[in-house]
């Protein structure tokens, strides 16, 4: 019963407060589920566009909404060192301000990145944007500046050739934050009012893309930090950082963790991991493991009692109390973007930018069609209030209602 | 909400403090000064915030003096007085207030200058002006900011390309060999490189970016899931090049090795031999007149520390992210006369398409890139 209560108080207290908003990497709780009607259907570059955008330079972060406006994150210039937050009225597309810093840490990245990887986060007063280069920049909706923090300089060697990716989080006015890679790695707390670190722990030397997100802790009140490194999934207490269970495994070095109530999925090696969260300091017991559901890049996903999961071009689906493979089809190309929800509809977005709409259905997923935005699109796209927010390294699209 | 008010409060205050409007030229030093102290770990932030405020209201008028805040802050600071420049061009955009254009183009031709700030302001003064770019990038071909610089020998090399393929050599010679001089960056180095051997031209590559080319090298020493990494081998101890120590596969000693390659490639295959899950020791000196700060620029494909006069200078562990020039760079202090530089690679099972490479590539050079020769360098 009590889990029962939490998963229900939970579950009203992010939607009333962030109902249209999309406020992190995957949405306002990190499931990837959005609020809202759906988009109307057909869409492309040329159709049900609210307004396109030009952007500064390229990115692979996502967009998040709050308070009719979007923040996106991107990076230009010969080295991709010019860093840029920007700010777009919803409704209208217009760019409301724009930000940009110098890359106090390395650009290197895989030629497939670039340092405009991390998606930023907002607590609905502030914005945090971090990027690949560990250099943290924390602004009101305004963009008024509030700090900036070098992680690099002050963690010399916390980077890697391939570039970062991990989108940090808020919970309870603390900005967590993960930067896992071969040489220093550490998760740290950070408080958005001054930027001081709340705390800091070494993590594990192995190179990890994934992202944090918040998990129950003893109370509503009191969620845990769960990082995902490549060989140690932990929780952490926010606000102190003092590590409440850990579980050593090979996790999965893209793809993140997703959330049911206190449902837990776990992307590893090999397997997609299935918990239940236990009691404070307690370890979650294994509930399944199930090799089929385990994604390549993307983030696997959880809506109305099912798993989906992109494994290469296959979508497959998968029962949420057992793990039984339910269905699968094809689709076209391969998936960088995690999967995204809204209005019933399950929307994937290859990598040539082809959005590929699929109705999830009772039992088979139905590919409902397939919309070509022929532009390289690596970003997960935000989906709320009946319309869907995608970037490209080149634009900024508002598809479905102005 | 009550953050924003009590800071639109405080910088109205300031401003009355200072007798200013917000058409007026405000003093902006104090503001500069306060963002000026900003550190680690967030240290003087919420002050920092309050005089963004303020500079943030710079008239554009003041643009130069605000950008002028940059020149020697820190990186971090110089990121905090940025983005107030770009809150007040865009509320001068906002109230149809052109940029001081004549100010600015002063700036920019003012070398002493930020160069990110000088960079920032040359798009600007190009976005408002199509002929700016023919007018400053002639003069800019040394360049204090590397970026002005780049684009400044990228239309050189452009202009010498066009002479070439018109047969106007003699010309196209004179500026490919400015061009080479100058650059800093290794696609530019080596596209005037190429043209200029075609023409005839001789040059030592290696010699002119200062890569390390004369080696001793030793191994291989077991490196089995890459516990050798952080194991402690005999020449971490002491460096004796006549002495014999127990290898991977047998009685391991001290070899010369001297890199023919115009990119200063060491490579431990050619001089080892093929080995994998292996550590290997290059060892080299460099002499110099006098003691000196220096940049040492490595690129290695796999898992490698250097040591200079025994202290750890640099490990990198982010292995098969590519051979990239000047990837990773340390800056440290030579003494007078010899240094001894220990590099240490270490190989693993690369994944299964990539090659099995045991190399590095290491050069001195000063910050900006300019090679640094030991005295008693070989002659490639």
């Amino acid at each position: 019963m009590r889990r029962f209560v939490y998963t229900v108080s939970l579950s009203a207290v992010l939607f009333s407060s962030m109902a249209a908003d999309w406020t992190h990497f995957r949405g306002s709780d990190s499931t990837g589920v959005g609020s809202g009607d759906a988009v109307p259907l057909p869409f492309g570059p040329k159709q049900q566009v609210a307004w396109k955008a030009d952007l500064p330079g390229r990115g692979l972060s996502s967009p998040v909404l709050v308070d009719n406006k979007a923040f996106l994150t991107a990076s230009s210039g010969e080295k991709q060192n010019h860093l840029h937050v920007l700010a777009y009225d919803t409704k209208t597309g217009q760019r409301l301000w724009q930000r940009t810093v110098w890359a106090t840490g390395p650009t290197d990245t895989h030629s497939k990145t670039c340092p405009a990887a991390p998606t930023p986060v907002s607590d609905g007063k502030y914005l945090v944007a971090l990027f690949a280069t560990n250099d943290l920049i924390c602004l009101d909706l305004e963009g008024n500046l509030q700090w900036i923090r070098s992680l690099h300089e002050e963690n010399p060697g916390a980077t890697d050739g391939r570039g970062l990716a991990s989108s940090p989080l808020i919970i309870n006015s603390t900005i967590i934050v993960q930067c896992e890679n071969q040489n220093t790695s550490f998760a740290a707390g950070i408080d958005i009012s001054t930027g001081k670190n709340r705390w800091q722990q070494a993590r594990p030397r192995e190179l990890s893309w994934s992202s944090p997100i918040s998990i129950p802790g003893k109370s509503l009140n009191e969620p845990l930090a769960l990082i995902q490194g490549n060989n140690k999934l932990s929780a952490y207490e926010p606000l102190t950082g003092k590590e409440i269970w850990a579980i050593q495994g090979r996790w999965h070095p893209f793809a993140s963790c997703a959330l049911k109530g206190r449902l837990l999925l776990v992307p590893g090696e090999n397997k997609l991991f299935a918990y239940e969260l236990q009691d404070e300091g307690v370890p979650p017991k294994l509930l399944w493991e199930q090799s089929r559901l385990n994604p390549s890049t993307a983030s696997p996903l959880i809506y109305e009692g099912k798993i989906y999961s992109l494994r290469g071009s296959i979508l497959a689906s998968g029962e949420l109390k057992t793990g039984n493979i339910l269905n699968q089809i094809r689709l076209k190309g391969g998936f960088s973007s995690s999967l995204v929800v809204a209005g019933g509809l399950l929307f994937c977005v290859n990598e040539d930018g082809l959005v590929h709409v699929v109705r999830p259905g009772e039992e088979d997923p139905v590919l409902v069609d397939s919309y070509p935005f022929e532009e390289t699109i690596l970003s997960t796209p935000a989906a709320t209030g009946g319309a869907l927010y995608l970037r490209s390294d080149k634009h900024f699209w508002k598809v479905g209602k102005h | 909400m009550i953050f924003r008010f009590g800071t639109f409060i405080t910088a109205v205050s300031v401003m009355m403090v200072f007798g200013l409007r917000s058409d007026e030229d405000p003093d902006l030093k104090p503001s500069i000064q306060t963002i000026r102290q900003v550190g680690t770990n967030g240290k003087g932030s919420p002050e920092a915030a309050e005089a963004w405020m303020i500079l943030a209201q710079t008239p554009i008028e003041q643009l130069p003096q605000l950008l002028t805040g940059m020149d020697g802050a820190t990186p971090l600071a110089r990121n905090w007085i940025q983005t107030a420049v770009d809150a007040c061009m865009e509320r001068a955009e906002k109230n149809k207030k052109p940029l001081p254009i004549k100010a600015l183009e002063k700036f920019l031709v003012d070398t002493r200058h930020d160069p990110q700030a000088r960079r920032f302001v040359f798009d600007c003064v190009c976005q408002l002006d199509k002929s700016a770019r023919d007018r400053f990038l002639p003069k800019m071909v040394n360049d204090p900011s590397p970026e002005l610089r780049r684009e400044a020998i990228s239309r050189l090399l452009d202009e010498a390309e066009k002479l070439y393929r018109t047969e106007k050599k003699t010309e196209a010679l004179t500026i490919y060999r400015l061009a080479f001089a100058s650059a800093r960056e290794k696609d530019q180095i080596d596209k005037s490189n190429s043209r200029l051997k075609d023409l005839g031209q001789t040059i030592d590559l290696a010699k002119h970016l200062g890569f390390l080319l004369d080696w001793k090298l030793l191994g291989p020493f077991p490196n089995v899931e890459q516990a050798g990494v952080d194991k402690c081998y005999p020449p971490e101890k002491a460096l004796n090049f006549k002495e014999e120590y127990d290898g991977k596969e047998g009685k391991v000693r001290w070899k010369d090795y001297l890199s023919k390659d115009d990119n200063g490639i060491i490579d431990l295959n050619d001089g080892l031999g093929e080995h994998l899950q292996a550590v290997g020791y290059a060892a080299t000196d460099f002499t110099t007149k006098a003691a000196c700060d220096v940049e040492v620029r490595i690129a290695c494909f796999t898992v490698f520390k250097l040591w200079v006069n025994g202290e750890l200078a640099l490990h990198r562990a982010d292995a098969y992210t590519g051979m990239q020039f000047d990837h990773y760079r340390t800056k440290i202090r030579l003494r007078e006369g010899k240094n001894t530089f220990l590099f240490k690679v270490c190989t693993d099972v690369p994944p299964p398409q990539l090659p099995k490479l045991w190399r590095f590539q290491l050069r001195v050079c000063d910050a900006d890139g300019v090679a640094i020769l030991s005295t008693k360098r070989p002659e490639n």
